[in-house]
């Protein structure tokens, strides 16, 4: 009865989850950030062009905004602009299927280590209903997709198809910056067991792995293309790491907070800014207690399970690449670090179910009850309270599309209530009015502006703006023009609210 | 006079360790423990009055989100909000904040790099040989230090130093 009744529970929350990963896939987070649209309208220009939005000719590095992201989500996603229609779901695709992708492989490859079926439903639950996950799997973000390849390194490594590991290892470092020292890690471990087996496919594992990385490794070498990002987010490149020691200070320090169970089922989740109760850890709390239990029967049972090695160096691994970067704890850097984290907590879980049945039910409804309460938070409310956050330059991207009554426009790209931050209008009115890519590609920067077509990017500033007929000024409802402007020369064209309901950005233009 | 109270805590410790009723004197020396870091972090005075200025930070941070949550929640019948979002979500994000200070990440910045080594060998040794006192004590300080406003980690390391120490040396044993 027990059991039956655990099982159902569990496949519930599977298809919960399931649900909750696609559900307002197009509003959570309420628009794309910098990051995302960058990626978005890169992929549209490629398919259109096979060139980046800076004209570069098939890049292995997109430069995007000085950023120079890693190349694979753009190629993948080119083809879907396409053919589907140009919205944030349609940008997304890519990242919830390559979520969807992962918690099949996790599952997948805990089956093959342990051969226990509930391990794996177990594994599989956990994922799914991971904050964490849930939240990576909402967003353009090159990070789960270099999960997913990672992931299907190790699973096909399990399984035995070593050429096939080094393939998709290499791929998982054109994904994200993060397993340029992540895959090579990896690649260690598995030459190290391949070749106590058998030298030849050791070999043969190796140079796969060099040959698909190869391209790679030429274009940071030699073009210097990839090299901006990578060396900027080092700690040694911050000027307070200036010795050794302080290097290592700073490395261990970075490594334990990334590492910190506070951070991993507290706080870890930063949908709002701390503190704040409602911010989930980056697993739901009650998991923490199956973690430890899982950790210890871990370690105890280390020499008995070949497999089990594998997960403990890869929780031992992963958390060195993002402890090596500055800039505070990066959930996105770190993301690798999920799958031998749900892989100990699954172990953990199964050893309270063989423990007590009924502690494991218990459990099991503690925390359920938690995934509905950080869905309903990261669902309804984070759009909400942090809409402000978010560029909301897309419905006066559509809203220009259906009223061309003015010859030219002038965006202020900064925006916010105290117009405090910086976007990239130029991106979203390119990607969801479908601009031919040309003209980004051709545009002009000129002192006082950037221009393509009737468009100028620029900084609004009231008094000094030559106010010109026909023309309409978007800016942000923290750069206001004067109220004598608004009186005597200027007329309210539009006015957008964010997804909160609050002001956002307004269209003025001259009376 | 802290210091010498925390003094006859730790020889009170050191002479019951090996006796019978070690396990439930331990959870006095933590609740003890725990009482001494309320009072060194000024959450309540030598009356035993609790200081509701500097009474947890729940009150003056995460109360204006739960009200404001409260406020926004037209997601759901007014019925059920209490349930959702209310204050019963505040002890878990003490508990949670004790857990972040217990962190070898937070201790790293009393010790050094040099010393957390024998630290983190010594507490693996520790919960081999389930010596599990001196995380007792830990935790009851953080536990604590995290229910001040902005957790004040200088009383919290005088508390915690001698555990840390004992755990160092204890990273020397077999």
């Amino acid at each position: 009865m027990l059991n039956k009744f655990i099982i159902s529970i569990s496949i519930v929350c599977l298809l919960a989850g399931l649900v909750v990963r696609l559900t307002k896939l197009e509003s959570v987070p309420p628009h794309l950030s910098n990051d995302e649209i960058s990626i978005a309208y890169d992929a549209y220009s490629m398919v259109k062009t096979g060139r980046d939005e800076h004209g570069h000719l098939f890049p292995i590095s997109f430069q995007s905004h000085g950023s120079y992201k890693a190349p694979l989500y753009s190629y993948l996603l080119a083809p879907l602009t396409l053919i589907l229609p140009h919205t944030d779901t349609t940008a997304k695709l890519p990242s919830a299927a390559a979520g969807l992708l992962t918690i099949l492989v996790i599952s997948l490859t805990i089956y093959k280590l342990s051969k226990n079926r509930l391990l794996s439903l177990l594994a599989g639950l956990i994922m799914t209903t991971s904050p964490w996950h849930i939240y990576t799997s909402h967003m353009v973000l090159e990070t789960n997709l270099a999960l997913l390849f990672t992931s299907l390194s190790v699973l096909l490594f399990v399984s035995g198809h070593f050429n096939l590991t080094a393939v998709f290892l290499s791929l998982s470092m054109y994904a994200y910056h993060t397993q340029w020292g992540l895959a090579p890690l990896l690649a260690i471990y598995f030459f190290q067991n391949i070749f106590k087996n058998n030298r030849r496919s050791a070999l043969t594992f190796l140079i796969t792995f060099f040959v698909f990385s190869f391209p790679l490794a030429f274009d940071y070498l030699s073009l210097g293309g990839t090299s901006a990002r990578a060396n900027v987010e080092m700690i040694w490149n911050d000027p307070q790491v200036n010795s050794a020691l302080s290097f290592l200070t700073t490395f261990i320090s970075n490594y334990f907070s990334y590492t910190n169970p506070g951070y991993l089922f507290f706080s870890g989740l930063s949908l709002f800014p701390s503190p704040h109760p409602y911010n989930p850890g980056l697993f739901v709390w009650p998991l923490i207690i199956p973690y430890f239990v899982g950790l210890m029967y871990l370690f105890k049972n280390l020499k008995l399970k070949p497999g089990f090695k594998l997960i403990l160096y890869w929780f031992l691994i992963s958390p060195i690449v993002p402890a090596l970067t500055h800039g505070g704890n990066s959930l996105l850097r770190n993301l690798p670090s999920i799958i031998p984290y749900t892989l100990v907590i699954a172990i953990g879980c199964h050893q309270i179910y063989l423990y007590k049945k009924v502690l494991f039910a218990l459990l099991l409804i503690v925390y359920s009850s938690f995934i509905f309460l950080y869905s309903w938070v990261y669902l309804f409310h984070f759009p909400v309270e942090t809409a402000a956050t978010y560029q909301g330059y897309k419905p006066i991207a559509q809203y220009l599309n259906t009223h061309p009554g003015f010859a030219q426009v002038r965006i202020d790209d900064r925006f916010g209530i105290d117009n405090q931050f910086s976007g990239v209008p130029h991106l979203y009115f390119a990607y969801f009015n479908y601009l031919s890519p040309a003209l980004l590609q051709n545009r002009q920067f000129k002192k006082d502006a950037t221009y393509h077509g009737n468009v100028a990017i620029t900084w609004i500033n009231w008094a000094n703006e030559p106010l010109t007929p026909s023309t309409w000024y978007v800016t942000s409802v923290g750069n206001r023009p004067s109220q004598s402007q608004q009186q005597n020369l200027l007329q309210l064209v539009s006015s957008f609210p964010d997804a909160g309901g609050r002001p956002a950005f307004e269209i003025w233009t001259t009376r | 006079m802290p210091e010498i109270f925390l003094f006859l805590l730790w020889i009170g410790y050191l002479v019951i360790k090996f006796k019978p009723l070690k396990y439930s004197l331990l959870i006095l020396i933590g609740v003890l423990v725990f009482g001494f870091s309320l009072y060194r972090n000024g959450i309540i005075n030598s009356d035993f009055q609790v200081n509701s200025d500097r009474l947890f930070y729940v009150n003056s941070h995460y109360f204006d989100h739960i009200t404001r949550f409260q406020t926004w929640s037209v997601y759901l019948p007014y019925r059920f909000r209490p349930f959702i979002y209310a204050n019963w979500i505040i002890p878990i994000n003490v508990f949670g904040r004790a857990i972040s200070l217990f962190w070898f990440d937070k201790v790293l910045a009393f010790t050094g790099p040099v010393f957390i080594l024998p630290l983190v060998v010594g507490t693996v040794k520790a919960i081999q040989k389930k010596w599990l006192a001196p995380f007792l004590i830990i935790f009851a300080t953080c536990l604590a230090a995290g229910l001040a406003r902005d957790p004040n980690l200088g009383p919290a390391f005088v508390l915690v130093l001698p555990q840390l120490v004992t755990l160092m040396v204890f990273s020397l044993a077999k």
